[in-house]
């Protein structure tokens, strides 16, 4: 590093991703707790091991070619252009293990300038972008729970957390993606990116997957499945929260010139598609959208503790994909409608398709999201969507067909497609006995006869010691 | 025995420092190695789930297994 701005720029910016994973690692915490403790009894185990399992799978994934290709496919390709050179991202580079910045040898495709960026920030990005994997394969986790085999489902999380999200980051969460060239896509904190599309991924799952056993009655109507902790919940969601607040600082670059053509020098930080925006907009907006979402969340359910803390969530997620724009009352005024309409959703197609949506993942994270982009394009109407001039605005159009693609192109046909040849496989469904005697049975027999030799072996020796 | 990496001392011109890690130029090995584990660990899954679960499911069907206490056991009257 040249200067000492440079230097202190830089460290700041690592050091700022650093503290935005530590942050973030506690939506997965939320996400463990909230799907264990509405999982019942008999299956708290291995939902556990589902979800926490899902963290080496997506990231040995993300590191082997995720990472590449968010950077690699933001054209397309072919679509603005071809495949793009990311060297740094590929999981063989000298950048993607420890590096002190000096220029590449001869016998590398890195440039100086590649060196010098990449040395400092390629981990904690991967780490930030690979915790938003994690994100995308939790949502999931929860929406399938307590009839999908681990295996099955991890495979599945491969598929959103390192490949169909990471390819719709890159066409519509990167500066150059074209998405954002060419239909000025615009989704600050990633309504669609990645809730709408993990929630298009969930409800494709289930409908190849199917309910559980006894959840809906004759007539079509649910029965409700009563969650075996409900302070799990509840501490869970709270973590969520917490952690996306981590999420929001971590799409964000803290320091960046806004003004390099200008011969000035401002700097400002900027969302994903380095365009400005201020820490404290976004921190005004985040809470003002979870209000919003618990205020019309507790009122549309009558006050039910589950569906006023998803409201919550919904609210950040419906106005996330313009809150670094807007003013906090349209931030809350937009996490109402979208939380009306996802709670509304919801029951309309469970009632009416049967789906089985265990944790409402598919309507607080894929209607909240997918409403939530829809609406940003009619508030956000003529904004320029980059800071490249030459970039289309941002329309309703241009984010109504963005929300399609998330939620159906990306999100549902790939898991839908995926999830049939699964289960063609025999390999997507637990068998109807296991279901019925509960997934973790075979534990709890082994840990009953390891009680029973315990309880014998202590009585004998009690006799022991009685006759000594 | 040398250094396992570019590193002998820090003395040197830290400006001109790129890597650090040892075995410098084996990356493609140790990304082989990786992956083949990985990929080896979600065979290995797949294959005694199916396994587990046809045996399970044998079991449950027939009663057959040690006496146990469930859930449901623990609640029956």
């Amino acid at each position: 590093m040249q200067n000492e701005l440079t230097a202190l720029t830089t460290i700041f910016t690592e050091f700022y991703y650093w503290v935005t994973v530590v942050l973030m690692f506690l939506i997965h915490v939320g996400f463990s707790l909230y799907e264990v403790g509405v999982s019942r009894e008999k299956n708290k185990l291995n939902t556990l091991m589902k979800n926490a399992m899902l963290i080496p799978v997506i990231t040995f994934a993300f590191f082997f070619f995720g990472w590449w290709i968010y950077f690699a496919f933001q054209n397309g390709p072919g679509i603005t252009g071809p495949l793009k050179s990311a060297p740094w991202a590929e999981p063989w580079n000298e950048l993607m293990g420890t590096h002190l910045g000096g220029p590449p040898g001869d016998a590398t495709a890195l440039e100086g300038e590649d060196t010098a960026t990449w040395a400092r920030l390629n981990g904690v990005f991967w780490a930030a972008f690979l915790l938003f994997s994690w994100t995308a394969g939790s949502i999931l986790s929860g929406a399938v729970i307590e009839r999908i085999r681990s295996g099955a489902f991890w495979l599945l999380a491969i598929l959103v957390g390192s490949v169909t999200w990471v390819i719709d980051a890159a066409w519509g969460w990167s500066d150059t993606g074209w998405m954002v060239q060419i239909l000025g896509y615009h989704d600050a904190y990633a309504s669609g990116v990645i809730h709408g599309l993990a929630g298009g991924s969930a409800l494709a799952i289930l409908i190849q997957l199917g309910p559980r056993i006894g959840r809906f009655r004759k007539d079509g109507t649910p029965r409700i499945f009563v969650a075996h902790n409900t302070w799990m919940i509840i501490i869970g969601m709270f973590l969520i929260y917490t952690g996306f607040w981590g999420f929001y600082a971590a799409c964000n670059i803290p320091i960046f010139d806004i003004d390099p053509d200008n011969g000035g020098t401002l700097f400002s930080a900027v969302n994903i598609y380095l365009t400005p925006t201020t820490l404290s907009a976004i921190t005004f907006n985040f809470l003002m959208s979870l209000t919003g979402g618990l205020l019309i969340g507790y009122v549309v359910s009558k006050g039910d503790p589950f569906w006023t803390f998803q409201g919550g969530l919904g609210g950040i997620i419906t106005a996330s994909a313009g809150n670094d724009l807007y003013h906090p009352y349209q931030a809350l005024l937009i996490a109402v409608v979208g939380v009306w309409c996802g709670y509304k959703l919801h029951y309309w197609v469970e009632r009416t398709f049967k789906i089985d949506d265990a944790v409402g993942a598919v309507a607080i994270h894929g209607y909240c999201g997918t409403i939530g982009v829809i609406i940003s394009g009619f508030v956000l109407w003529g904004y320029p969507s980059s800071a490249n001039a030459d970039y289309a605005p941002i329309t309703p159009w241009g984010q109504l067909t963005g929300a399609a693609i998330m939620f159906v192109g990306l999100g549902f046909i790939p898991c839908f497609v995926a999830a049939w040849a699964l289960k063609k496989a025999g390999i997507l469904r637990i068998p109807w006995q296991v279901e019925l005697a509960g997934l973790d049975r075979d534990i709890l027999d082994e840990e009953a006869i390891h009680y029973k030799e315990c309880l014998a072996a202590e009585r004998e020796a009690h006799c022991h010691y009685l006759k000594e | 025995m040398g250094p396992t990496g570019p590193i002998e001392s820090w003395t040197l011109d830290v400006h001109r420092l790129g890597p650090i890690y040892p075995f410098l130029g084996w990356e493609w090995v140790t990304f082989a190695l990786s992956a083949a584990f990985c990929v080896w660990f979600l065979i290995w899954k797949l294959s005694t789930e199916t396994a587990k679960y046809n045996d399970l499911s044998r079991r449950y069907s027939t009663g057959e297994g040690p006496e146990n206490e469930t859930e449901e056991k623990k609640l029956s009257p």
